[in-house]
């Protein structure tokens, strides 16, 4: 992802706390350097879900609105060619899907304060905006704390999307059911125009605990 | 053939195009490997990423761990339509490995 426009490839990361961290690229293109990570704010705020100190010793406490729990994605949601900030968090009990609309520029992102976008009831779900039936709007993918992934069809524009009842993806693989926490990329692995679907998960042959990375090539 | 049989194998082959509404399908996963083997990293949960990390024009893979929070850099060794791997770099960040907290 390039946060800044600014033609180089920077680095977004959501960890355990509901932080999520910016490492901008203050290097090149072909050789990319990361700087320390600064955490994303909005409204003045520092994203984060529960009380945490800082490395200055300085106590962070959530908004109401934020979680804990972080998996992020970075993609134009608001059909105004800005990418916008989603993160599936727990927010309280609750597991939630939130947009932070970006209100800045391409070269100065700034997050509004979140919306919840009320998608159905999820184990903590991981978001991934893509294209999935090609019908020029964008619709929603994710994966969950179970062996299980869903699609939801955006039946509303890209401005205004709308979202269509959750649909499983079935995805066949020798022990792939073993593998909860699912983790998507949606590609074009092998380049031959159809999509391609990456799976991380929390399980391997090998290890209890270990974690294979799936590839589902489209037919 | 018989006509039928070939306009229904033909309608078959154009549905993706004559009904942009309609979903990916699969083949059976498979798993990625690097060096080789399968990945497989000690305590687990993966979270992939594709992007051209380094600008050779490649996709390259960027694999988020669970319990170091490490993030993990396969460079593409292979090609575009074949991407293979070797080994990983842990990326750094302000000159340190990135180490992101879990749980």
């Amino acid at each position: 992802m390039d946060w800044n426009n600014d033609g180089k490839n920077d680095l977004l990361a959501g960890d355990t706390h509901g932080q999520v961290w910016l490492y901008l690229n203050t290097g090149s293109v072909t050789e990319p350097v990361l700087a320390e990570g600064v955490r994303l704010e909005c409204e003045g705020h520092p994203i984060v879900g529960r009380d945490i100190t800082d490395a200055q010793g300085k106590t962070l406490k959530p908004e109401p609105y934020m979680g804990y729990y972080s998996k992020i994605h970075w993609a134009d949601l608001t059909g105004d060619g800005l990418s916008d900030l989603l993160i599936g968090h727990t927010c309280g009990n609750k597991a939630t899907i939130a947009m932070y609309k970006n209100v800045g520029t391409a070269a100065k992102p700034k997050l509004a304060k979140p919306v919840d976008l009320n998608l159905s009831s999820m184990s903590r779900p991981s978001p991934y905006v893509v294209d999935w039936d090609g019908d020029g709007t964008v619709d929603m993918v994710c994966g969950t704390e179970q062996p299980e992934l869903f699609f939801f069809k955006n039946t509303g524009t890209n401005a205004k999307p709308k979202w269509a009842k959750a649909k499983t993806i079935k995805l066949k693989g020798d022990g792939v059911q073993n593998g909860y926490r699912r983790r998507i990329a949606v590609t074009d692995w092998n380049e031959d125009g159809k999509i391609d679907l990456l799976v991380g998960d929390f399980y391997s042959a090998k290890r209890p605990i270990g974690g294979n990375l799936w590839l589902f090539l489209g037919k | 053939m018989k006509k039928e049989m070939l306009f229904c194998i033909l309608i078959c082959a154009a549905l993706p195009w004559l009904c942009p509404g309609a979903e990916p399908q699969f083949q059976e996963g498979v798993k990625i490997q690097a060096n080789g083997q399968d990945i497989d990293v000690p305590v687990g949960h993966l979270v992939p990423c594709v992007a051209d990390w380094n600008g050779d024009q490649k996709k390259d893979l960027i694999v988020g761990q669970f319990s170091e929070g490490k993030i993990c850099l396969y460079l593409n060794q292979g090609s575009n339509e074949k991407p293979e791997f070797k080994g990983f770099t842990e990326m750094q960040a302000g000159g340190k490995p990135i180490r992101l907290d879990a749980g």
